[in-house]
């Protein structure tokens, strides 16, 4: 991308990522994410939303959208996980691009903290995160390059 | 970004979990081996040192949560301290050393720390 088109788009910077499809890669994508936001000069705490919210998304994705994780042996053809980390001027975006079983994120029901704990649920809270701890969040299953999440938070 | 460690301590009929650095989809699974250890060998008076803990998932959580649940109707106690340094903003935990015989200290804060989380 050239320093013109930078300009033009209000990109700041981008990092991309592609991993296996193993959750031992979630803290070197968890770790970029901070990383991107600390450069955007957004506070810690919601670097700390948006890493959640991409960490609980990376999951999902292994757990349902892959069915688990990803066999040492098949791991070269496996397409893995994929994302764009885009500083703009006055945002993070994050796209997770996946090959795996698309799913209906409006759908898909938001537990809330409360019911969650009155419930003594073990499982769903990450949809919560994912949906709550960032501005915006946008799934469109089926693209060309795969399953797209993708995740904005505003950095003021 | 740290590797998790657990390291439980006996105190005679208490076990301390030490919990350091991030517990996450790839590394819950040895908070829970952590726990069923304890209660396979019925020892349910637990509190977990949250203090060394960098991150937590929803799956580490939820494993939590189960535990306490299960430590209950076994009548048993859990009960955590301190709060992790960044956690989900809705599972801060009481910052309590204490244990309660009926109901878990950990889980009362829980409910109470939302809007906590929620600046954006």
């Amino acid at each position: 991308m050239t320093a013109e088109n930078k300009k033009e788009t209000g990109i700041r910077g981008y990092v991309t990522l592609h991993v296996p499809c193993r959750y031992s890669y979630l803290r070197v994508i968890r770790q970029a994410v901070l990383d991107l936001c600390a450069r955007a000069g957004m506070t810690e705490f919601k670097s700390a939303q948006l890493e959640m919210a991409v960490d609980e998304s990376c999951s999902n994705i292994i757990e349902h959208g892959y069915a688990g994780e990803s066999e040492a042996d098949l791991e070269p053809r496996h397409p893995g996980l994929r994302l764009n980390l885009i500083q703009h001027t006055d945002r993070v975006i994050v796209e997770i691009l996946d090959r795996g079983k698309a799913f209906d994120f409006n759908e898909r029901q938001v537990v809330e903290p409360d019911q969650y704990l009155e419930d003594e649920r073990e499982r769903g809270l990450g949809m919560y995160i994912i949906k709550r701890f960032v501005d915006e969040a946008e799934y469109e299953p089926a693209t060309e390059a795969g399953n797209c999440l993708r995740l904005m938070k505003r950095i003021r | 970004m740290r590797e998790c460690i657990i390291q439980t301590e006996q105190r005679d009929d208490l076990d301390i979990l030490h919990l350091d650095g991030a517990l996450d989809a790839y590394s819950f699974p040895r908070l829970e081996t952590a726990l069923s250890k304890l209660r396979e060998q019925h020892r349910n008076r637990v509190v977990l040192d949250c203090g060394g803990l960098d991150y937590i998932s929803s799956a580490a959580l939820g494993t939590l949560i189960g535990f306490a649940r299960r430590a209950r109707e076994g009548t048993a106690t859990s009960s955590s301290s301190p709060s992790p340094r960044r956690s989900t903003p809705s599972s801060n935990c009481s910052g309590s050393t204490r244990s309660s015989r009926s109901t878990p200290t950990w889980t009362r804060p829980l409910a109470g720390s939302r809007a906590e989380g929620m600046e954006s």
